[in-house]
């Protein structure tokens, strides 16, 4: 295909314009210079840049959204540095310079844009809400630099309590540093969305210490916004100068150094080592009370059951006692019976006649067969009969 | 055959009965004592057999219960 001849060739306006915006392209530079002008309409932002030298001016413009993800407070006489591309507007037939990026220059700007931005976001009440750090935390999402020190700082002064640690990296400085952090923030907050609990109980962003222009992104209203707008309590550690970073103010906690955000989390298990204490002497208090009752109450059923057996064995001690009264009254009835029994035997003994016949004694019967007892019954010629021992003899009485 | 087991009450009654005869008598029937004495030694020989056997008996419950 010939190559086509510029120097002879006619474009119409839009034709030219297409092929000077093509040939801008390549001129997607850095610029610096001052705000002047500034516009803030509702979708657009116009602002031109001065040369602080000659006074030349810059014709810039971005978007609404896009100023928005940016986060930087403009207003006329900051020094800012800003990239993007130039383009000729067809419209208008005057060169503009699209932004992409605005950093402000100088501690002034700086300065300036950290006060408006400082400022409008305690009007939105943005550094009132504070959530507390939940109570035990654990889980941690933690946002840095893979590059610094301070996550070595942070695990390093973590107590050993078992904590999870997942890491996002993102760059704390430069050009990509708010898009990072912002993603960063994003990505661990949709990791929770739609969970009744959430996956982590902080969400911990930290870096080292700064110039209040190394710290810019943290004094982005990018970042801020992003921080209010977590759903994971946020806890910031940025080690900052004289201005405190808005971060730090939009966080539900905050601390200058790593060590200071490990002493905020280690600090949640603080009730743990207060309270322990507390209910150790609680639980031994209670369960003090708790044998002392049962005790009482053991001492208690055992009275009874002792006084139950105390009765069964007096009673018991009566009816042997009884009983042992019963035996000596029947041991006395015994021997009074064998003291009666010998007593007739002796009675017997003696009024046995035949016992008494064989001592020599003997019986006189008269003619009538009575026994003789005294000598006046006994007749002169009666017929009497005296039995012995052995039998019997008849005699007659002679005389008396 | 068992030997019959000795009544001590009614033995006892029996004895009284003819300890009591001898005293009560006025005139000597030396027969009837004859009898009745030997009734006598005859109840007296059960009773001491039966009274040693009680007291023994008694006094092996005793032990026990000591």
């Amino acid at each position: 295909m010939p190559k086509l001849d510029l120097t002879q060739h006619v474009f119409s306006v839009s034709e030219y314009l297409d092929l000077v915006n093509e040939l801008l392209v390549s001129a997607k530079l850095t610029v610096q210079g001052e705000i002047t002008e500034l516009k803030i309409g509702s979708q657009w932002i116009g602002f031109t840049l001065k040369d602080k030298d000659d006074s030349s001016l810059l014709k810039c413009v971005l978007g609404g959204w896009q100023y928005k993800k940016l986060g930087v407070k403009l207003e006329d006489g900051m020094e800012v540095k800003v990239t993007g591309g130039p383009k000729v507007s067809k419209k208008w037939g005057s060169l503009g310079y699209w932004v992409e990026t605005i950093e402000p220059l100088g501690e002034g700007s700086l300065k300036k844009a950290y006060e408006l931005l400082l400022k409008q976001l305690k009007a939105e009440g943005l550094y009132d809400r504070k959530r507390a750090v939940p109570e035990f935390t654990k889980r941690l999402a933690v946002i840095s630099s893979r590059d610094g020190v301070v996550i070595h700082d942070l695990r390093k002064n973590l107590l050993s309590l078992g904590y999870k640690i997942d890491f996002l990296h993102a760059n704390v400085e430069g050009a990509k540093a708010v898009e990072g952090i912002v993603g960063a923030i994003e990505q661990f907050n949709r990791k929770t969305k739609g969970s009744d609990t959430s996956v982590y109980d902080v969400l911990v962003i930290i870096r080292g210490g700064g110039s209040l222009e190394s710290l810019q992104a943290f004094n982005n209203e990018a970042v801020c916004r992003a921080i209010f707008a977590s759903q994971i309590p946020v806890v910031v550690g940025i080690g900052h100068e004289v201005d405190v970073p808005i971060a730090c103010l939009v966080a539900d906690a905050s601390a200058s150094t790593p060590t200071g955000v490990a002493h905020i989390i280690n600090a949640t298990w603080d009730a743990l080592y207060e309270g322990l204490p507390r209910l150790e002497r609680q639980i031994d208090y209670s369960f003090s009370r708790m044998l002392e009752r049962l005790q009482s109450e053991t001492t208690l059923r055992l009275r009874t059951i002792e006084n139950y057996f105390e009765r069964i064995f007096n009673r018991f001690n009566r009816l042997e006692q009884i009983v042992q009264n019963a035996f000596t009254s029947i041991y006395r009835g015994i021997e009074v019976m064998s003291e009666r029994v010998l007593s007739i035997e002796r009675l017997l003994t003696t009024v046995s006649p035949e016992r008494n016949l064989k001592l020599g004694y003997s019986i006189v019967f008269n003619s009538l067969g009575r026994v003789l007892k005294e000598v006046k019954d006994a007749k002169i010629g009666e017929q009497i009969t005296t039995r012995l021992s052995d039998g019997e003899i008849e005699s007659t009485i002679t005389s008396n | 055959m068992p030997a019959k087991k000795t009544d001590i009450k009614q033995s006892l009654k029996e004895l009284e009965a003819i300890a009591g005869w001898f005293e009560s008598q006025k005139e000597l029937d030396v027969e009837e004592g004859l009898k009745r004495v030997r009734d006598g030694v005859a109840l007296i020989k059960d009773l001491k057999e039966c009274i040693k056997e009680v007291e023994n008996e008694f006094k092996e419950i005793k032990k026990e219960l000591e």
